[in-house]
Formats: C-alpha cells, sequence, structure tokens
C-alpha cells in the first residue's frame, strides 16, 4: 500500500476495495423445494429393485441359519457378541445374495445390538451389498497391476458381451451394474492380492487369474454352460 | 532338503532362499494335515512347549525377525511390550488382510501350506501367552477361509489345538474371522475394531497400543502371516543360526513380489539384503518385456515411494556413506529407508517407458480416495481432492499450477492423521511429483486455465495489496 500522499484525502479512499460483479438475481418466490418422498435414513437401508433378485430367495430365518450363526456368535467372548456382525451379516449375504433390511433388524436382534449399529457396518464395508447382483458376479480388480495387465479392456468386454450399462455406476456408493437379464453383473473391486498374475477376477467365490479381455467370453461361458 | 521338487514350471529360481515357501508350489503337496505330518509338521510345537515361554520370545529375539507387513517393527520386542503385571486375557490376531497393492505373498500360505501357519500361531500364542487366537482374513479369500477352517479342524483333532495340546497343560482355540474388502482393516488398531464388530477406524495411538489396549481392551498382539511363519522356522534352526541369514539387522528371508511389466513376474523367497533391483528384476524376473526399458519401481506395496531407474543415492552416514546406483540397491529394510522409500510389505510393482507417470498417478489416487476410512479429515478430504486433480491432470485440463496443488494437499496430510493411512496416501503422491514433474508438467497447459468472473477480480484484489 501506498503512503497518503495527501492529508486532504479520507482514509476510505485509501484503501483498497474488492469490486465483486453483482450475481444474478435469484427470484425467491419462484423456488420451489421438494422434500425427499424418503428420508436419509431410509434410503441406506433399502435395497433397490435389480433384475438379479430372481436368483435368490427372500430373507427368511432358517434353522440351517440360525445355528450357522449361533456357531459364529460362540466363537467370541460371551459379553463381546457384536463382534459376530461381519460373520452373520456374511452368513446373510452368501444364502440370501444381498443384505436386505429385514435381514439387518434380525442380525441387530441377534447380537442385541440397535440396528444402526448393523447398518454402519453394512454401508461401510465394500464387501457388502445392499442389492442383488446377477447370478454370476463378477468382480475385476482395478489396481494398479492389474490395470497395467489390462482390466480396463476387460471389463469393457465383459460389460459388451453380457450388455450391462457402467455408466450409472460409481465406485463408491453403488459398484454394482447388473445385466438386463439378471444373469450376470460386474463390479470393480480393489487389489485382489493377485498382482503377479494380472489381469485377475473373482466370479462369486471362484478366483480365476491371467483373465485377458479376449478370455472374457470364455470365462462366462464356463459358467452359463455349467 | 533335497528332495523336495516342484511343479514344472514353478521351480524356484537358484539364488532363492526357500523356508516359507518351501511348500508352495512342490510336486504332491496338498493342505491335509497328513502331508503336513510326513513332511515333520508339528515337531516344532513339541519343541517348542518344551521350552518356558519367555525362552521362545529371546528365541525370537536373537532371530532378530522383523514384521513382514509393512512396518519392520521386530517382532520379538513388541511381544514384549505386553505389560507384566497383566491380568487380562490375551489374543493373538493373524493379520491376513493383505491389502497392500503389489504384495501377494499371504494368499500362497494360506492357500497351500496352511499348517504352516497354525503352527507359527500355536507357538507364539504360547509365546505371548493368549488362549484365543484370530485369524482375520480378508473377504477376498473366500476359498483360504474354507481351508484354514478345516484345518483347524484337523488339528484340533490331533490334539494340536484345543484343551491341554499335547499334553502341556496349554489350550489354544484358533478361530477364522472374515473381513468385508476394506483396506484400513490392514491397518492393527482398524482390524482391532472390525473384529469387535464396528467400522475399522483405527484408533490413536497413544494410548491404545494393541499390547496394552488392544482387542475388548485386552493385551493383543497382531502379527502378519508371513511373521507368524517365520517363528516355527526359528525354533528349527535356533535364533542364533537365523540370524545368520541376511544381513545384519535384517535377518531371515522374505518374499519379495514382483508385478507390472516384466517378463516373469512372480514371488521369490530370498534373503533380506542379498538381492539387488539388478539381480531381481533382470536375473530373475528376466528383465523388461520386448523393447522396452525400466523407467520406474515401487519397491515395497504402492504406499511406498517410487524410485526411478536412472537415480542414485547416497547411503550410510559420515565416512561409510556410499553412492549407489538404483540398479545396485539391496533390497532391505534399512537402505530402501535410507534411499527415501520402504521395503514395506515386499510388493515390487515395475513400470516400463511405455506407461505414463499421469496415469500411475491416477489409479493410485482413486485407490487411496476409495480406501480412506473417512475419520481425519485430512485424508477424507485430502484423498478425493488428490483423486479429482489427477483427473484433470490425466485428462490433460490441468494447468502448471495443479501440480503445486497437489503438492500442497499431500503434505498437509501426511503426518496429520490417526493412522498411516495418511502417510500411504500421501507419498506415493509426493514422490511422483518431486521424480517425474516435468513429465508429469508436459501433460498440463497454460490454456486450461480458467478463472472466473469472481475469482479475477479476487486476483487482481490481492495483487494490487501485495
Amino acid at each position: 500500500m501506498s503512503a497518503p500522499t495527501e492529508a486532504s484525502e479520507t482514509l476510505d479512499e485509501q484503501i483498497p476495495r474488492l469490486v465483486v460483479p453483482t450475481p444474478t438475481k435469484i427470484d425467491r418466490a419462484q423456488v420451489v423445494y421438494v422434500r425427499p418422498k424418503i428420508s436419509v435414513l431410509e434410503q441406506n437401508v433399502r435395497s433397490p429393485f435389480t433384475a438379479g433378485v430372481k436368483n435368490f430367495p427372500t430373507f427368511e430365518v432358517t434353522p440351517a441359519l440360525t445355528k450357522k450363526a449361533n456357531e459364529r456368535i460362540a466363537q467370541y467372548p460371551e459379553n463381546q457378541k457384536r463382534s459376530a456382525v461381519l460373520p452373520l451379516l456374511h452368513e446373510v449375504q452368501h444364502r440370501f445374495g444381498f443384505i436386505s433390511p429385514e435381514s439387518i433388524e434380525w442380525v441387530a436382534e441377534k447380537l442385541d445390538i440397535s440396528p444402526i449399529k448393523v447398518l454402519e457396518v453394512v454401508t461401510f464395508y465394500p464387501g457388502f451389498r445392499q442389492k442383488a447382483p446377477g447370478k454370476f458376479h463378477v468382480r475385476v480388480c482395478r489396481t494398479l497391476s492389474c490395470a497395467m495387465g489390462g482390466s480396463e479392456e476387460l471389463m469393457e468386454k465383459l460389460c459388451e458381451i453380457t450388455g450391462i450399462d457402467r455408466s450409472q455406476s460409481d465406485g463408491h456408493k453403488d459398484p454394482i451394474a447388473v445385466s438386463p437379464c439378471g444373469t450376470y453383473s460386474v463390479e470393480f473391486a480393489e487389489c485382489l492380492a493377485s498382482c503377479g498374475t494380472a489381469p485377475v477376477c473373482l466370479v462369486n467365490d471362484d478366483f480365476h487369474e491371467g483373465i485377458s479381455a479376449d478370455k472374457a467370453e470364455a470365462l462366462l461361458s464356463s459358467y452359463t454352460n455349467s | 532338503m533335497s528332495d523336495i521338487t516342484y511343479l514344472p514350471g514353478k521351480e524356484p529360481h537358484q539364488r532363492e532362499h526357500r523356508l516359507i515357501f518351501q511348500n508352495v508350489d512342490r510336486k504332491g503337496w496338498n493342505t491335509s494335515l497328513k502331508c503336513y505330518l510326513d513332511n515333520g509338521g508339528y515337531e516344532m510345537l513339541r519343541k517348542g512347549l518344551s521350552m518356558a515361554p519367555k525362552d521362545v520370545i529371546e528365541e525370537v529375539k536373537i532371530s532378530g525377525l522383523r514384521g513382514r507387513g509393512g512396518a519392520g517393527f521386530p517382532t520379538g520386542i513388541k511381544w514384549g511390550f505386553i505389560p507384566p503385571n497383566n491380568e487380562k486375557p490375551v489374543y493373538l490376531i493373524c493379520n491376513c488382510d493383505e491389502s497392500e497393492p503389489g504384495t501377494f505373498k499371504d494368499r500362497y500360505i494360506v492357500h497351500q501350506d496352511p499348517h504352516q501357519l497354525i503352527e507359527g500361531m500355536i507357538l507364539s500364542a504360547w509365546a505371548v501367552g493368549a488362549h484365543t487366537a484370530y485369524i482375520y482374513i480378508r473377504e477376498e479369500f473366500p476359498e483360504a477361509a474354507i481351508t484354514l477352517e478345516k484345518a483347524i479342524k484337523e488339528a484340533k483333532k490331533e490334539g494340536f489345538l484345543g484343551e491341554n495340546i499335547l499334553n502341556s497343560g496349554f489350550d489354544l482355540e484358533i478361530y477364522v474371522h472374515r473381513g468385508a474388502a476394506a483396506y484400513i482393516c490392514g491397518e492393527e488398531t482398524g482390524l482391532i475394531e472390525s473384529l469387535e464388530g464396528k467400522r475399522p477406524y483405527p484408533r490413536i495411538k497413544p494410548p491404545y497400543f494393541p499390547a496394552a489396549m488392544g482387542l475388548y481392551m485386552c493385551p493383543t498382539i497382531v502379527n502378519n502371516v508371513e511373521s507368524l511363519c517365520h517363528v516355527v522356522h526359528i525354533l528349527r534352526m535356533g535364533g542364533s543360526e537365523y540370524v545368520k541369514l541376511g544381513t545384519p539387522r535384517n535377518s531371515g528371508t522374505r518374499i519379495l513380489c514382483v508385478s507390472g511389466d516384466v517378463q516373469k513376474p512372480g514371488y521369490f523367497e530370498v534373503e533380506v539384503g542379498k538381492v539387488t533391483f539388478r539381480e531381481l528384476l533382470y536375473d530373475m524376473c528376466g528383465g523388461p518385456k520386448d523393447g522396452r526399458e525400466f523407467k520406474a519401481v515401487i519397491p515395497g506395496g504402492s504406499s511406498s515411494k517410487i524410485l526411478r531407474c536412472d537415480e542414485s543415492f547416497s547411503i550410510g552416514r559420515g565416512d561409510d556413506a556410499q553412492q549407489l546406483d538404483f540398479w545396485d540397491l539391496p533390497l532391505d529394510f534399512d537402505t530402501l529407508a535410507a534411499a527415501g522409500s520402504m521395503a514395506g510389505s515386499g510388493g515390487v510393482i515395475v513400470m516400463d517407458d511405455s506407461r505414463r507417470m499421469s496415469w500411475v498417478l491416477n489409479n493410485i489416487t482413486h485407490f487411496y480416495a476409495h480406501e480412506s476410512c473417512g475419520q481425519c479429515t485430512p485424508c477424507r478430504e485430502g484423498s478425493t481432492w488428490m483423486r479429482k486433480v489427477s483427473d484433470r491432470i490425466e485428462d490433460g485440463k490441468a494447468t502448471p499450477e495443479d501440480l503445486k496443488t497437489l503438492e500442497e494437499i499431500a503434505y498437509q496430510i501426511d503426518g496429520k492423521t490417526v493412522c498411516a493411512f495418511g502417510e500411504a496416501s500421501a507419498w506415493p503422491v509426493e514422490a511422483m511429483i518431486d521424480k517425474f514433474r516435468s513429465e508429469l508438467l508436459e501433460q498440463t497447459s497454460e490454456d486450461n486455465n480458467y478463472r472466473s468472473e469472481e475469482r479475477q477480480a479476487q486476483e487482481e484484489f490481492l495483487a494490487s495489496v501485495r
């Protein structure tokens, strides 16, 4: 800042001012606030419908599930039942394909904790899904070594064969895309820990290594034909 | 043991020294208990149980075994941290979350040799006085979880697990706990939170050192799969014999996992510090792909700082300092730390001259933005910002100034978070910009320098007051 030259200048004139262009006026009367139909909590609990729903039975408490759940709970100290949240959710997801609101309630009841404590776990871990995947769920590794080995091309090829549209899926909130027929679904996963045999993918619980884009067709048909 | 033969095409390189991976890819080998017993399995358990627990710890201390999970902390010293007047139960956790990009050593141990891990765990539990142990296995190993549970059942039937193990009066139960695909569960306190059934938000240290306040606030020892397996071999060889492997302060063998642009990627178990990058990448991995040249190497999982292949480093202090080319660097904990990077978990990712560094940077920042747990603000926000800026660079929409922004974000995450994830996400970015600045700058342009009217006015104003 330059020093004042003339005593007659008022202090106000000496200080430079930030001149900001006036923003376009918004007519408040025209703004309509739309209240969302469901709350944020409900949005996080619900399972959006996908074509894959037909592949899985609806959630119900079967004797086999209860038996397995009790076995899992017994692995942890008496007063630390909460530890069994992950194992129980795995049991549910394994049998019913995804974590539905009813199953969250059931797990919470089984472990004597509030449902929100189960929900916070479900929404955090990428390993739990809240919507039905296809009958064959393909998880392609996208991390560095696999990406260098061509996992992007593999994913493109898979989508091309199965007719899956991945444009709507985002890596964080909604990574799973299901084919229109409901048989296949794809997802980009982070490192599957087999970087030496890149690119790799998991189909349901089976691990496949060295699946370059040209092997995608054979991989899928080995499942469809079996 | 010379009678071991391996599957064709999977034979170990002559420079390898196999301890942990002795049975990996072995001809006629399977995961059954019988197979393990026929090859001298659980012999060390008998030996270990006849020793006093503190002697086992002493043996591990003498061996100088450093944790193989990433930090390289001495295992024996870690075991000694359990408070001496402790009256609570002690827990042992095997960290099989192996989620560091570039690392795939634990996969082969748990898939092909589960009993070795179980034997190591029983010995470690005996040493630290734990009666309950958990194997925290990542969700992406569904097959291994089944293999391990089967192996535990078999071992229990033979009296190696359960009550009164081999009539020693020692009880131990091992359980398998599956994670759910979160990278942060590899951090030991995050893993403990996850085992307690919560979101894996890491705990702050101090005071929550697992050895004093771990699982259910009881003393807990968390060790990597490979570290636990080494315990078996330390008892077999004796600590003073084991320490002769490798180099001083970097004893034993470790498994290096090489991936990326080499002729023969794979795993190599070598004596620590006995193999240089030249030997590893040219002799063992068969050199670069046809017509390519090596450009850069990430030496210890994607969190470690990248090294250029044409760099040279000054290693050592004072008179001992010596100038070493990248190719002559031995892969041990101390040398790589002196070279400004780290040995980490042993995942070596190699890039050749066909790779654009902006693409690599983009891939890495996407990974960390996805995996940040969201507990600390610098990391949660910063990792996403870094992803966005690197997206711009990759798309050719960045200005030279963006590089500076990226660097600033990275340095503001580094050291300002509860767990080491902050460093893990910031270090690769810092190093990448530092070492490949000119290449990244080529992808930026002043033409992208879009300024809104407000921003322009603001900048003019700031220039006038300075």
